[in-house]
Formats: C-alpha cells, sequence, structure tokens
C-alpha cells in the first residue's frame, strides 16, 4: 500500500533538531520582546473589556497574572530549543501561548495562529531525539532517524501558509489596482534607496505581483533542490523587506528560520556540528541507522490527529465561500486563513444607547470603554461590532436602564475606496445573537472586488 | 493661539495647554473661594483645569453679576484689590503657559518637523483629534446633549457672554478648514498632498463638507446657549454636519496618508 510505505519511510534527525533549537530561540526572543516593549501590560492588562473568540468565552483575562503566563511561555520556549522534557514543555507551551491569543481576538494576527497551530503540531513530532537534553539524559531514547512524515508535515504547514497567502492574492484589488499596496507605498518616499521609486505606480504593481509569485511558488522552488539555494536568497530578501517597510514585528525572522527545514540533511548536520563546536559539546556516539519509533498504540493515536489537523488547516481557508458578500468587507470566514496584508481599512463606529422607558437617547464615547488599539480593530470587524454592543448592553443593564437599545453609525474605508456605512444604523445590536450564520445587519459593499 | 492648540503636541502636551485654556464648563463653585483665598491657590495643579483660562476670565468679565455695573462693583468695592489681582492672575497665567509653547515649538518642533517624518503622522493625529474632540465635542456635542441624553446649555463655550459663542465655533472650523487648505502663499497642505497623489475626489468633498458645516453653524442663532434652549434639533444638526468631516478625516484623510489614527504601538499582519 502506497500510503504506509511513505509512513514507514525515514530520514535523518538532523532537521527536526535545527528546528527545534530555532523555534525555541524564535519564541524565546518574541516573548521578551513583547515583555520589553510593555505590551503586556497596554494589551492584557489595561484593557477594561476584552473580545471573545465565539466559542471560547470562557477564556477569562488575568489581569497580572498574565506576566506568570508571558513567563511559562519564556521558560517552555527555552525547554523546547534545548530539548528538555520536549513534550510536557511542547503542551504548556501551546496551551500557554494559546491562552494568551485567547484572551482578546484585537490582537489577532495570522502571525500568532501560526505559532499555536506550529506549536500543536509539535508536541507529536519527535523533536527531541538527537542534539537535546533528553536525548542526553536517556540514551536510549537517541535516535539519528526519524519517519520522513514527521519532516513533511512542517514542511506541508509552512507550505499551506505560503500558498493561501498567496491564493488569496489573486484578486482584482491586488492584482489590478495595486491596492493596498499602493497605498502603503506611495508614502514611504523616505525609505532609504528604494523610497525614490515608491511614488511610481509602475512600482505598486511590481510589489504586488511579485508578492503575490512569492506567496504562490516560494515552496515549490524551495522543495526543488536545484533552486532551493536561489530561492532561500529569495525568502531573505522578501521578509526583510516586509520587516523594514511594514510593522509586522518577528514573523519575517521567524519564515526566514522556519524554511531552513526545505534543506537536506547535509546542511542540517553540518549545522549542528557547527553548533556542537562553539558551544564545545561533546557529540554523542548514536548509531547512524538507530531508528526513532512510536510505539504501535501511540502511533495509532498520533497519526489520526496529524492528519485531521492538517486536513483540517487545507480545508478551514476555504469555509469563507460559505457566506455571501464580499470577504473583504463582510469578514465572515477571514480569520484563521492566513490573508496577510491584504486590506486597508480605516473604521469609525459611533454607538447611541436608547433608553426605551424614558425614551431619550445618548451616545457613547468609545474611550470610556477601550483602548485606542481594541477601538481601531472594532471598528472596522461586525463580530467585534456586536460583542460591543453586547458589552454596552449589559453596562446600561447593570446601571439600571431596562432592555437598552444600541445602535450603531459606522462607516468603513477600503483599499482606498471612500467611506462607506457598515452597519445597519437602524438594527437594534442588542438583540443580535452572535453565531457563525451570516450577520445580515451588515450592509452591502457597492463594489465588487473579483478573485478568490 | 488656534493654530497653536492644533499642535497638541510636545510642550502643549506635557503641560495640557488647551485644558488649562479652555476647559468649559467652569468650575464655578471653586471661582469666589479662589478669588479671596489666593494665598492657597496653585493654578499649577492639574485638579484647577477647570477653574482658570479663558472661561474663568468670562466669568470674571461676563458672569460676576447679573449687570455691567454690578460687575463693576467687584473691582471697585471693598474687595477690589483681590478681585483685580485675581483677574490679572488668570490673564498671566494664559501668557506664560502661551509663550512657553510658543517658544517650545519655534526651538524644538518647527525643525524636527521638517526634518522627521514620523511627525507628519503626530501632526495629523493631533489636527483631527482637536477637530473631534475639542470643536465638535467640546463647542458642540455637550451642549446638544449628545453623551447624555439631556441638553446642557451650561457647557457652550463662552456661558457667560453667550452672543460670542456662535462666533467661537465659527472661528474655530474656519482654522481647520485654513490649515486643511494651507496658506495661500506656501504649497504645502493637505489638500495639496491629496492632489499630489490624484485623490482630487477626495479633496473636493472634504473642501464642500467644510462648506456645508459652516452654511448650517451660519443660520444658527449667536447664543448657543438660546439655540439648545430654543431649538436644539439644530444643534444636533450642526454634529452631524461636523461628523462628516471627522469621517472624511478620520476615515478617507488618514487612509490615503497612510497615517495611523493611534499611537498604541503593536505589531500589525
Amino acid at each position: 500500500m502506497l500510503l504506509s510505505t511513505y509512513i514507514n519511510k525515514t530520514t535523518k534527525a538532523a532537521p527536526l533538531a535545527v528546528f527545534r533549537i530555532l523555534f525555541g530561540l524564535m519564541m524565546l526572543l518574541s516573548t521578551i520582546r513583547f515583555w520589553a516593549y510593555g505590551w503586556i501590560d497596554s494589551v492584557y492588562v489595561q484593557p477594561k473589556l476584552f473580545f471573545s473568540y465565539y466559542g471560547f468565552e470562557f477564556i477569562k483575562p488575568l489581569g497580572k497574572w498574565t506576566y506568570l503566563l508571558f513567563f511559562i511561555c519564556g521558560v517552555t520556549s527555552i525547554l523546547i530549543g534545548i530539548g528538555y522534557k520536549y513534550r510536557l514543555a511542547t503542551v504548556v507551551f501551546f496551551l500557554s501561548f494559546t491562552y494568551i491569543e485567547l484572551i482578546d481576538k484585537t490582537t489577532y494576527l495570522n502571525h500568532y495562529y501560526f505559532i499555536s497551530v506550529l506549536s500543536f503540531l509539535l508536541i507529536f513530532l519527535p523533536l527531541n531525539t538527537k542534539f537535546s537534553v533528553d536525548a542526553y539524559l536517556k540514551p536510549h531514547k537517541q535516535a539519528n532517524l526519524v519517519p520522513k512524515w514527521t519532516i513533511d508535515c512542517i514542511k506541508l504547514l509552512l507550505a499551506v501558509v505560503y500558498i493561501y497567502a498567496g491564493l488569496a492574492k489573486i484578486n482584482s484589488d491586488w492584482l489590478v489596482e495595486a491596492q493596498p499596496i499602493k497605498i502603503w507605498l506611495r508614502t514611504r518616499t523616505d525609505f532609504p534607496i528604494l523610497g525614490s521609486f515608491f511614488s511610481y505606480n509602475w512600482v505598486h504593481y511590481v510589489f504586488s505581483w511579485f508578492g503575490m509569485l512569492y506567496d504562490v511558488f516560494i515552496v515549490f522552488f524551495l522543495l526543488y533542490k536545484p533552486t532551493r539555494k536561489i530561492a532561500y536568497m529569495f525568502v531573505i530578501i522578501f521578509h526583510f523587506l516586509t520587516w523594514a517597510l511594514f510593522p509586522i514585528g518577528m514573523f519575517p525572522f521567524i519564515m526566514i528560520v522556519s524554511t531552513l527545514i526545505f534543506f537536506g540533511n547535509t546542511f542540517h548536520e553540518y549545522i549542528l556540528k557547527k553548533i556542537a563546536k562553539v558551544l564545545k559539546l561533546r557529540e554523542l556516539n548514536v548509531s547512524g541507522l538507530k531508528e526513532y519509533k512510536f510505539s504501535p498504540s501511540v502511533r495509532k493515536i498520533v497519526i489520526p490527529i496529524v492528519g485531521l489537523f492538517l486536513l483540517i488547516q487545507l480545508l478551514l481557508p476555504w469555509r469563507y465561500l460559505m457566506y455571501p458578500g464580499e470577504l473583504f468587507w463582510t469578514e465572515e470566514g477571514y480569520r484563521f486563513s492566513w490573508r496577510v496584508m491584504l486590506v486597508e481599512k480605516v473604521g469609525l463606529a459611533t454607538f447611541t444607547v436608547v433608553n426605551p422607558e424614558k425614551g431619550n437617547r445618548f451616545e457613547i464615547r468609545n474611550n470610556d470603554f477601550l483602548t485606542d488599539f481594541q477601538i481601531k480593530q472594532m471598528s472596522t470587524q461586525p463580530d467585534f461590532i456586536l460583542e460591543y454592543a453586547h458589552k454596552l448592553r449589559d453596562h446600561y443593564i447593570a446601571q439600571g436602564i431596562q432592555n437598552p437599545e444600541i445602535y450603531v453609525e459606522s462607516y468603513v474605508t477600503l483599499n482606498g475606496r471612500l467611506n462607506q456605512q457598515f452597519i445597519h444604523p437602524k438594527i437594534n445590536l442588542a438583540n443580535e445573537k452572535e453565531s457563525f450564520a451570516h450577520k445580515k445587519w451588515i450592509l452591502p459593499f457597492y463594489e465588487t472586488i473579483k478573485g478568490l | 493661539l488656534l493654530t497653536i492648540i492644533f499642535h497638541g503636541f510636545g510642550l502643549a502636551d506635557e503641560i495640557n495647554f488647551y485644558q488649562n485654556l479652555n476647559s468649559h464648563p467652569l468650575n464655578v463653585d471653586e471661582i469666589e473661594s479662589f478669588i479671596l483665598n489666593q494665598e492657597n491657590v496653585n493654578l499649577s495643579s492639574v485638579l484647577n483645569e477647570d477653574r482658570q483660562g479663558f472661561p474663568a476670565l468670562d466669568y470674571m468679565l461676563n458672569g460676576i453679576a447679573s449687570t455691567d455695573e454690578a460687575i463693576v462693583m467687584f473691582y471697585t468695592g471693598s474687595n477690589a484689590l483681590d478681585y483685580t489681582s485675581f483677574l490679572s492672575k488668570l490673564v498671566n497665567r494664559i501668557e506664560d503657559l502661551t509663550d512657553r509653547v510658543v517658544t517650545d515649538w519655534e526651538t524644538n518642533f518647527k525643525q524636527s518637523f521638517s526634518r522627521d517624518s514620523g511627525f507628519f503622522n503626530v501632526f495629523v493625529n493631533s489636527y483631527i483629534q482637536y477637530f473631534e474632540r475639542r470643536l465638535r465635542s467640546s463647542k458642540v456635542d455637550f451642549p446638544a446633549g449628545k453623551f447624555d441624553g439631556t441638553p446642557s446649555p451650561e457647557t457652550v463655550e463662552s456661558f457667560y457672554s453667550p452672543q460670542e459663542s456662535r462666533a467661537l465655533l465659527v472661528e474655530a472650523l474656519e482654522s481647520s478648514r485654513q490649515l486643511y487648505l494651507g496658506n495661500n502663499n506656501e504649497n504645502l497642505s493637505l489638500s495639496q498632498i491629496l492632489i499630489d497623489l490624484e485623490e482630487e475626489g477626495l479633496d473636493a468633498q472634504i473642501k464642500l463638507e467644510f462648506l456645508e458645516a459652516q452654511n448650517l453653524i451660519a443660520t444658527l442663532d449667536e447664543s448657543l446657549v438660546a439655540q439648545v434652549n430654543i431649538d436644539n434639533t439644530k444643534l444636533l444638526e450642526t454634529r452631524d454636519a461636523l461628523q462628516d468631516v471627522v469621517r472624511l478625516l478620520k476615515l478617507d484623510l488618514t487612509s490615503k496618508l497612510n497615517v495611523t489614527i493611534t499611537f498604541q504601538d503593536n505589531d500589525g499582519d
């Protein structure tokens, strides 16, 4: 059987060891960076209200204890990096990191979702069979060979990230209008060297088209040995440029190191040798053919989980097809789909509370309830607007207004178009329910964006 | 002065320039005791921001009694010294703060403004913030009762000389418009930047909404206090007209200029 021969194929463990070390290092740096910028306080401690993910309302903000959660992330990153108590460390890292992300969807980034998803996958993979403290302490667990699929599924996840990001760029705004790249580049003429070109129209098109082609095809060039080195040069240039141009934090570096997994065994063994030399580590004497084997009972669980996980990754981004209306406008099915840097949106949402008993109405100042960052995110996303309306409703019920009605005047500009009214202003949001169904009170987008 | 108020950054921000000069409504209960216990009054205290500035001057000159004769009595009567010295105290404080902000602008900001492109962000942000929070909210929304459902004429800007209140609103709006249009002699302005970016349509619309707001304000009673009492809906309409400008500035202008409207730092996608 083809599948069973594939499942039993083995390869060198070195790429997994290198991936583990670099992943641990990147997570540690990300945690330190987030902490050092004071974002734990501004994003997780200061806000009075938090926006939950639908179905995860039981995840509560932890106040000052959030620091502990970040500390746990940092410590487990180190443990993953050195490969000590690897399985426990990945489980705890995944849970604490994901808990942080679930506290407030204001901070949702595809990058963070990628970390959650990747760390979940890593729980099931043998990244500690080589060049790890675990291997050092338990020599019988060392192995030089691992099942090939364990490396391939990391590659597949990376392929999903890139290719889906590329496919999402196949739309008329991106390719025909060069939006939102045009908006972002043309005011950056102060950028070193390249800046003087940023006012030209053709440059916006070059960036847009190159970005789409890069995302769609880079994985194939990384997989194919003769083009691998040159493709990796493109990886470095592309991510370095996005890092310099846009405020996207650690993500470029995470991708630059993650894509090393596409390189062959000799490359990774060379890296491990170098690290060993620099750190003056003694190489363990493992038989070259010692193979990591999942015990049959574990394998019976792990393979279906990983298979199902990858299937979900492949299907989830297409769920937007089940919603009517323009995806970029409604954002129904937008998250968890690798839609990166696709839209430039600014919104203005003004809420009015009506007291039906007295018949009077008054307007809300969003600053009284939300941080600037939350206001910005809330103003362009219908699920935020609804959740905020519900929080306002509950607040004013507690203040003694019976059955307060909540209305919103909201306007959004999308990819350089003149602002349009976003939410039906006559709908009492206090009575609307959150669900996965289409939100009928989102006003239709008056233009069409063609494409995927 | 109004043009300086747009620049709510640098020293002006640190010392709460606007709040010290123009917090209305005036916290009038404290003023009387201030006048008689001047030694103990520290106008630099944050707590006293709404007990000084132009609203306090307005009260001292126009609101302390109901007739001009009665007001003059305060400055000639037995406590005249207290009243005149508190008056000059108020004036001196306005003058001092203004001098400091002007100096700060001319020494620190003018130069870094032309050199540092990040300043443009700050500038556009404080311009829009002024328009939304000071011009629209303080001068119109609060008197119209937008935030609590009950009109409150006592929050009108020059409450003790209400016949001036519409003129103050007109002046603030015209200054904002001029800032958008730029000086005639200089070809650099928000309007010009939009034109250079081939966004003439948006530029025309912003200019139009400014004019529409101005036309509507011209139909208001010269006293906004009277306007609230006679027909508050007209003030609410004014707010809507101003909100149309806010919408274009805050959404379309910032989007086209790639200016972020929040200073809270974080990563994006």
